[in-house]
């Protein structure tokens, strides 16, 4: 989910700014950068550009910067499990008129420096400010505009991740379980296959035969199990707000809330979080009827 | 060059093997660099064999062993410990950074490699210091050796003169705050202001003074991109972020 924020300062109309698609270039020519890179590993270095097209003086009038103003560029690579930022290409604006197109890049980034994913945030920011109307920003570094894409480099692929392990190597505990659900609740914009994991079990090769058959009974019974995991993980989660609208496409948070609208049509977030809390039975009966009834 | 793929542990292992630990009542033991539960990426590299493992952990219990492992330490070896681990992880034990960003890779170090030098490091077996997120305990020290001591080859050279004099709490405000302190730039920047305000103003309630000033950086981050700034641009905010919070507490006394 997005947070809007109110910024102390002007900032340009987002017709300012016209930014291009991030670009790679293969074998073949140059292709747009996809949401999930296939076949991606720490061998393969990326090569990236893109072009911004900049109105300055339309961006000058929206902040009320003077001519003499001076802009900063920058591009930062954000990558990894543990979150490291670099930056990778930064370009002085000294002249704040007219118009201009800016090539960025092309960049070239190491394969064995990226993990797992790279959001790529582009940020027009003040190096030097001369303001014409008060409420012009006025620190060196206020971000103008900002824009972030997010290439997923591993992970995702089918709609349904799962995996097989022989569960009695990790834990006694588990050893005879049919499956296990790994579901990362505090990344409700991430993919949903890239979030969410089903792990069957080896040693229940009863369970496992019955699903690599497709066996209706066993399918209904994984489903809605599947989803009463999820949806009740993330009502639990204050973050999580119910609406599709708040995540990004195919993310485990609309897909969740997509569910939940599915089961509980026409109730509001805190109807559907109250008969969790208050009729536990009833909310998994009413789940499992929609989500785990034959197919 | 090829990337040396380290073994790791994936979210299920971890909460399995985290649960054994967390009911284990006796101090927890080493018993083998290999555990049957981890596993190594895919692609992209080739395996760590498993005497280096053995080579990395024996490092890091001699290290452990010069400041007190196993029986009780204090403060000022635990932090001596943290800065030598740290500079080892980050710099000599060859662990690629790509491989570093893995969760499971550290919680692989707490649960299987060096599971007792955890348990003697963090006493009362806290999830967050074992399982393998931005607080594992070997992972937040090669984080720490890696934003503020690497040589990034940015023409800063190294910083472990920085990250050195950092207490405890100095290094949670400033490390485990990945919208903050993500680049190694702004890191040891605000590493470096920290030091030298405690140098100049002894007897100063540090804790305070650096929550106060670490506030008031993230609240700027929001609007102000700090990474962006030069280098003098960013001491300077840096600066005048922990003066005024020295101001603060001045007022405060």
């Amino acid at each position: 989910m997005s947070e809007v924020l109110a910024f102390p300062f002007l900032r340009p109309g987002r017709s300012r700014i016209e930014a291009g698609p991030w670009m790679g270039p293969d074998a073949d020519g140059a292709y747009e950068l996809p949401e999930l890179l296939p076949d991606w590993d720490y061998s393969v270095g990326l090569g990236l550009h893109r072009t911004l097209e900049l109105d300055l003086d339309g961006l000058s009038s929206d902040t009320g910067l003077g001519p003499s103003s001076s802009l900063l560029l920058h591009v930062y690579v954000v990558t990894g499990e543990l979150k490291l930022r670099k930056c990778v290409f930064d370009q002085a604006l000294r002249d704040c008129s007219g118009s201009l197109q800016v090539q960025i890049g092309p960049l070239e980034l190491e394969g064995a420096e990226l993990q797992g994913y790279i959001d790529l945030v582009t940020v027009l920011s003040v190096e030097r400010a001369e303001r014409i109307e008060r409420l012009a920003p006025m620190a060196p570094g206020s971000r103008l505009w900002e824009d972030q894409f997010r290439c997923r480099l591993e992970g995702g692929g089918g709609r349904l991740p799962m995996e097989t392990r022989d569960f009695s190597e990790v834990s006694a505990r588990y050893a005879l379980a049919p499956w296990y659900f790994r579901l990362e609740e505090s990344r409700l914009d991430d993919r949903f296959e890239a979030a969410f994991q089903v792990i069957l079990n080896t040693r229940r090769q009863d369970v496992l035969e019955a699903i690599s058959r497709k066996e209706t009974l066993m399918m209904s019974t994984l489903q809605g199990d599947l989803v009463r995991h999820v949806v009740t993980r993330l009502l639990r989660s204050e973050e999580f707000t119910l609406r599709a609208e708040d995540y990004p496409d195919g993310s485990i948070g609309a897909v969740a809330a997509a569910w939940l609208d599915a089961a509980f049509p026409d109730q509001e977030p805190g109807q559907i979080r109250d008969m969790l809390e208050q009729r536990p039975a009833d909310f998994e009966a009413i789940v499992f009827s929609v989500f785990g009834g034959a197919a | 060059m090829t990337v040396e793929l380290f073994p790791r542990l994936d979210g299920f292992a971890t909460d399995a093997l985290w649960n054994e630990v967390a009911r284990f009542p006796g101090p927890v033991e080493f018993e083998d660099v290999r555990h049957p539960a981890a596993t190594f990426t895919a692609t992209g590299g080739t395996r760590c064999d498993f005497d280096k493992l053995r080579r990395i952990r024996n490092d890091l219990v001699r290290l452990a062993r010069d400041h007190g492992f196993p029986d009780a330490r204090g403060d000022e070896e635990v932090r001596q410990f943290d800065f030598r681990a740290a500079r080892y992880l980050a710099e000599e034990s060859g662990i690629p950074a790509c491989e570093a960003c893995r969760k499971g890779v550290w919680a692989y170090f707490t649960l299987v490699l060096v599971p007792d030098l955890t348990d003697w490091r963090f006493p009362g077996r806290k999830r967050e210091r074992w399982a393998g997120g931005i607080r594992n305990t070997f992972g937040v020290l090669w984080r720490r050796g890696y934003l503020i001591g690497v040589d990034h080859n940015d023409g800063r050279g190294v910083g472990w003169s920085c990250l050195e004099p950092l207490t405890q709490d100095a290094l949670v405000q400033i490390i485990e705050r990945p919208d903050l302190s993500a680049s190694p730039r702004t890191a040891r920047t605000i590493a470096s202001v920290w030091s030298r305000i405690r140098q100049e103003n002894s007897g100063v309630p540090m804790e305070a003074l650096t929550r106060d000033a670490i506030r008031s950086l993230t609240a700027y981050r929001v609007t102000q991109d700090l990474d962006g700034l030069g280098e003098d641009e960013l001491l300077g905010r840096v600066n005048a972020v922990f003066r005024a919070a020295l101001a603060n507490l001045s007022r405060r006394s």
